[in-house]
């Protein structure tokens, strides 16, 4: 019996290469190697982990990570490796691994690897690195380092727009927001969110949730729905989250809510990568923060040789923020909505509107 | 002969591991030699590899030996993990508050904060253990939540540099740094973060063996967890002990902040620890409850995390998950071998001579 | 049903538990087996009825070879075994255990009825006086004991082997046991008893069966042999089973208890105003059934009972230790044996050594250095080795653990240690429960030294005839009360019995 089971795991073991197999081959070095670090929530939270990894993924193979669907964007014929560290102890090392290797960049997802960066980018001046959400300044903490590029966004424009969708959908008067860890970048969603919803309707309450004030809170599907079932209590009938895996939580408690005539009584905003698809029916729209774009677009600056440390801000104006209307929404979103959307959309980019940015207070 | 076979065993148990990690790998279709490679590669390469894979162990020496020290005083120590958050808060509070000390002076103040702390922490389970007879792991546990809560909280609204968007206190004292190994070893780099903490761990296994087997705080301790009603006959006061144990466990325990704060970053990072003090509960048994033992079963599974980033990065299909299987398989591996010890006697040999 | 071993050896590892058996036990027989902890007795009752297997060797039953591979081919052979811890399910009825993995009718249809009805006939043929219907909770040990016999009777069994049977009860109960035994063997069972009481092989058994060291060193008849001669071949040399003692000599009174009470952790009263003094140089002995207050006076007395439990007054040379701890008795000169030697008296993982310290762990000579902290193992190793030596601990090995000696080394470890101290009053308690005849003896004589030397000594014992060969005085402890002081030398163990069971004598 035991035998047996030995024997058949090891055949197993032996047939099963012969579908895949790794081929090690020597590296070609005259390609630009490219080196992610994600963060601690790992490549596949669907949301802004899995935004970097699609638009290093398009650079590589001008394919979505299936490795099937096209990206609508060119192949850049790079090389490209990743760690999810899974602890923060192990990012710096993950980043060294590459620098030593002389990978030409490499990326790190996430603010809180900037610290980590400061100190690596600074062993190693020739190599190109990137954050996303984050600025890595020299020493003097005020000019940026000339190897790192800080690929930022204006969540703030984004979240405004969707605030304003918010506003024309919600029927209570009552919307929620859920934030995963209380942080500045999370408050500047919030705010835009506010400012766009009172700009269609000055009364509109914004009820406000944090799941936590540790890392933990990017992971707590559990609590994310907590939240949301309260404040749907409350009265929010739309609930925009910005909360990572947590804000999974809220779209199991706008679909537990259920439907009345064909309609779903309770909405969520999704947040970073497009959502729409996850509880279809049920989700509003989604805020998105083309970090692929961004991602994609400082892997081809490295190709081509003109790569620029410093600030690299995505607003409404570079299509870096912006809301998704497909097939999952189009019905859900009023034309009108749309309408007002898109003027407002105009106006930010002309500075006729200002959207405040909690993160400059 | 025995010592002989008390090595043998657990040895022959990762081997196990990792022939049954090699067959994972081969079933999904990569290469175990080239994963090995990366893995052992790069765990013991110079200075990288050595550096960082005796940094991780560090804290791992530590809170595998508050978990043994608590096991061997029949206590289990789940909240290590709390008690390490707590200290390591504490020791970066007084690098903070009492930055005009000299560093012969804050250095010793720091260390004895996280220390204190850590000891308080693990204490008031033990009290109300002692006291109301209330089970120490579920107080432990919860105790883990609060301390996360307490100290996220502290450095959220109390302790942070304003904008920093990274839950971290402010920076400790320079005077407040700990030497990196770097200045003493030549050939090892500054940069790696392996630091003065790694060879207070090693005098803390040191004093924990000699606490246990030559003190008679030791015997009482060890009595306490054999026996405790024949502990209290021996005249030992079993509360006493509950108490003492636990603050002894979470002062070792409390060391991690001491290698973190005082070592790598010089402030408080949130979420800094590694579930740490969890692991430790694994390195703890792995190492039979013996300070030399967690000294290896803290370098394993520092060579499984350093040598987890490259396997991650530069194998093709093999993910950071292999590291966390052959975890588990040199967790099971153990556990399998201590019950085929225990379950090979034949019945009615069973100790007596 | 004649049951017969022949040739039988069997090995764990590397002890020979069973050398070659050859014992014959004829249909209709009480037959004895007795021996030495470790002699190898209940191995070869446990092969007899299939627990294990032989490495070599046949069984016959009834003069044919028969294959037991398992208890249930003994079953159905018709051989059963009671054991010395009972094997009752305790919220469930004496039917329903009986009943248990023999459960009748079809595999559905419970018939408990019908077995109720059985279990009545069988307890009314042999006289057990068992209710089926009763839960076994409620029962005493004693009844405890019957439903085990009934559970094998009721499965058929025609031979029972019964291992220590009478080690929990009462002398009256003993005699109502031996009643039933012989009431059986009218009815042509045959009965195999493992013991190592002597008294109770010569009073039932017709035959005895000797062994030691996993041989067979003699077979007997009982009419034709006395309790001297099966203790020399029990031991192998000369055993002196009288305890040899000069009248004692008391001197000042060592300890004074008056109106001590104790109410256990539930509320309940477990001893009762309770009086009486131990003067050095004199042993008083406290008997009774086990249960009625001896473990918590005991344990009051050696300051093991918080002291809120404990009312009255306990003096010890003149002061009142109430309020001290075990600590500080043990360091006023209070030696304390336990009755429990794995629950209380050892630390079974700790060395032989380290066992030897225990109590006085904390103090030199056992600690060393500046403030007393650290174990001075060589003065460690020297009293070890001194209380080895003194009494006797096989194996002679410090450093082995004290898991791995038999009951009776244990034993004499404790109670070298506790010599070791060296006392002014020794609390001791079942000090030779479990241990083999020779140590038995070695201990006993031990005792009357200590009291000699001017010792005070409370002995506690569950064996009648051990308290009264010892005991200069005799207390009776029945429901926490004193029932009665007697004379050892002056008095019957059937006076006695009755005083342990409420009676008067």
């Amino acid at each position: 019996m035991k035998q047996t089971a030995a024997l058949t795991i090891i055949v197993l073991a032996l047939i099963a290469p012969a579908c895949r197999r790794a081929r090690y081959v020597e590296d070609d070095t005259s390609k630009v190697h490219v080196g992610i670090v994600f963060d601690i929530g790992g490549k596949d939270d669907r949301s802004f982990n899995a935004a970097a990894w699609r638009g290093v993924k398009c650079a590589e193979s001008g394919t979505l990570p299936d490795g099937k669907t096209s990206c609508d964007k060119p192949a850049l014929g790079i090389v490209l490796r990743d760690v999810e560290p899974g602890t923060p102890n192990s990012i710096e090392p993950a980043m060294r691994a590459f620098a030593e290797r002389g990978y030409d960049l490499v990326i790190g997802v996430g603010f809180a690897q900037a610290p980590i960066m400061q100190v690596v980018a600074r062993d190693y001046p020739d190599i190109h690195f990137a954050i996303i959400d984050g600025v890595v300044f020299a020493d003097d903490g005020k000019t940026p380092m000339p190897n790192v590029a800080g690929l930022l966004f204006k969540e703030h424009e984004g979240s405004y727009l969707v605030g304003m969708i918010a506003a024309k959908t919600s029927r209570t008067g009552t919307l929620g927001f859920v934030g995963g860890m209380d942080i500045p970048l999370i408050r500047r969603f919030e705010k835009g969110y506010e400012e766009g919803a009172k700009a269609v309707n000055p009364r509109i309450q914004v009820l406000q949730n944090y799941v936590g004030v540790t890392d933990a809170a990017w992971n707590n599907p559990g609590k994310g729905k907590e939240l949301s079932l309260a404040q749907m209590d409350r009265g929010a009938d739309v609930i925009f989250t910005a909360a990572g895996n947590s804000g999974l939580g809220a779209f199991d408690a706008v679909e537990q809510a259920g439907m009345q005539n064909g309609r779903a009584t309770h909405f969520v905003i999704g947040v970073d990568s497009n959502q729409n698809m996850v509880k279809p029916g049920f989700v509003l729209t989604s805020m998105v923060k083309r970090v692929d774009n961004a991602v994609y677009d400082i892997v081809k600056e490295v190709v081509e040789g003109r790569f620029k440390g410093g600030f690299h801000v995505y607003g409404l104006e570079s299509e870096g923020v912006g809301y998704v209307i497909d097939q999952y929404n189009r019905d859900l979103v009023s034309p009108d909505a749309i309408r007002e959307a898109e003027d407002a959309r105009k106006k930010i980019i002309s500075g006729q509107i200002k959207v405040t940015d909690a993160m400059a207070q | 002969m025995t010592r002989l076979r008390e090595l043998l065993f657990p040895l022959i148990a990762v081997l196990c591991a990792f022939a049954v990690g090699a067959l994972v790998v081969l079933f999904i279709g990569d290469s175990p030699i080239e994963t090995y490679r990366l893995l052992l590669g790069s765990a013991f390469s110079w200075p990288d590899g050595i550096g960082y894979t005796l940094f991780f162990a560090t804290p791992l020496i530590f809170t595998g030996l508050a978990v043994a020290v608590a096991l061997r005083g029949g206590l289990l120590n789940i909240g290590a993990e709390g008690q390490l958050y707590i200290a390591a808060f504490a020791t970066a509070w007084v690098g903070i508050t009492l930055s005009n000390l000299p560093s012969a002076l804050l250095i010793p103040l720091c260390c004895l904060a996280g220390i204190a702390a850590g000891a308080a922490w693990a204490a008031i389970p033990g009290i109300l253990k002692a006291r109301f007879g209330s089970h120490e792991v579920i107080n432990t546990i919860m105790l883990n939540f609060i301390a996360v809560a307490l100290v996220g909280y502290l450095t959220q609204y109390h302790y942070r540099t304003a904008g920093d968007p990274i839950m971290e206190s402010a920076p400790i004292s320079a005077a407040a740094h700990i030497p990196r190994l770097g200045q003493f070893v030549p050939g090892l780099p500054a940069r790696i973060p392996l630091n003065a903490a790694f060879l207070l761990a090693l005098l803390s296994c040191w004093l924990v063996y000699v606490l246990l087997w030559k003190t008679k705080w030791g015997y009482e301790i060890r009595a306490t967890g054999q026996n405790p009603s024949a502990a209290e006959y021996g005249g030992v006061s079993i509360r006493k002990e509950i108490v003492l144990t636990m603050a002894i466990s979470g002062a070792l325990a409390g060391m991690v902040g001491i290698n973190e704060v005082m070592g790598y970053r010089y402030r408080y990072y949130d979420g800094f620890s590694d579930n740490y003090g969890f692991t430790g509960i694994a390195v703890a048994l792995l190492g039979r409850n013996h300070p030399v033992g967690v000294i290896a079963a803290a370098l394993l599974f520092a060579v499984l995390q350093r040598g987890g980033v490259p396997v991650d990065a530069f194998t093709q299909l093999v993910s950071k998950d292999i590291v966390l299987i052959l975890q588990a398989l040199v967790i099971l591996f153990v556990a399998a071998e201590a019950m085929f010890r225990r379950g090979g006697r034949g019945p009615g040999a069973g100790g007596r001579i | 049903m004649r049951l017969e071993l022949r040739n039988i050896t069997k090995r764990f590892g590397a002890v020979l538990a069973n050398d070659h058996l050859n014992i014959v036990i004829p249909s209709g027989t009480i037959h004895a087996i007795v021996g030495e902890n470790g002699a190898g007795k209940s191995t070869a009752m446990r092969i007899a009825y299939g627990f294990y297997r032989a490495d070599s060797g046949e069984i016959l039953v009834n003069d044919e070879v028969r294959e037991i591979r398992a208890p249930l081919d003994a079953i159905a052979l018709g051989i059963g075994m009671v054991h010395q811890h009972f094997m009752l399910v305790r919220p469930m009825t004496v039917t329903e255990n009986i009943v248990l993995g023999a459960e009748p009718g079809s595999a559905l249809a419970l018939d408990l009825k019908a077995a109720a009805a059985r279990v009545r006939a069988l307890s009314e043929e042999f006289k057990l006086a068992v209710d089926p219907d009763a839960v076994i909770e409620d029962l005493s040990v004693g009844q405890q004991q019957r439903v085990e016999l009934l559970k094998a009777l009721y499965r058929k069994a025609e031979l029972l082997i019964l291992d220590e049977p009478t080690a929990v009860l009462t002398p009256q109960e003993v005699e109502e046991f031996f009643a039933i035994l012989r009431r059986m063997r009218e009815q042509s069972k045959t009965v195999v008893i493992i013991t190592h009481k002597l008294s109770e092989v010569l009073a039932i058994s017709d035959n005895v069966t000797v062994m030691r060291d996993g041989r067979v060193v003699g077979n007997v008849k009982t009419g034709e042999t006395d309790a001297a001669a099966l203790a020399r071949m029990m031991v192998g040399r000369e055993v002196l089973l009288r305890v040899e003692k000069p009248p004692a000599k008391p001197g000042a009174t060592a300890l004074s208890v008056r109106g001590l009470s104790i109410t256990g952790r539930d509320g309940a009263r477990r001893l009762d105003n309770v009086s009486f003094e131990v003067r050095g140089g004199e042993i008083v002995g406290i008997a009774g059934v086990e249960g009625n207050g001896q473990t918590e006076l005991i344990e009051a007395l050696a300051g093991l009972l918080p002291e809120s439990q404990v009312s009255g007054s306990i003096a010890f040379g003149g002061r009142d230790i109430r309020a001290l701890d075990a600590r500080r008795r043990r360091e006023a000169g209070i030696a304390h044996v336990p009755e429990d030697r794995h629950r209380r008296g050892l630390l079974l993982d700790f060395s032989l050594a380290e066992n030897t310290i225990l109590g006085v762990h904390y103090r030199p000579p056992a600690v060393s250095g500046a403030g007393s902290v650290l174990l001075n193992e060589p003065a460690i190793r020297h009293r070890a080795e001194l209380v080895i030596r003194e009494f006797d601990v096989r194996p002679p090995n410090p450093a082995l653990p004290a898991r791995a000696l038999s009951g009776g080394n244990q034993q004499k470890l404790i109670i070298g240690r506790e010599f070791e101290l060296p006392p002014l009053l020794l609390l001791i308690s079942q000090p030779t429960r479990g241990v083999d005849i020779g140590a038995i003896e070695f201990i006993h004589r031990k005792i009357v030294a200590l009291r000699d030397s001017g010792c005070a000594v409370l002995l506690v014992s569950a064996e009648l005839e051990e308290v009264t060969a010892l005991a200069d005085r005799v207390l009776v402890l029945h429901n926490g009360r004193i029932a009665g002081e007697v004379d050892p030398a002056a008095v019957t163990h059937e006076q006695i019995g009755l005083l342990m069971t409420g009676g008067h004598a």
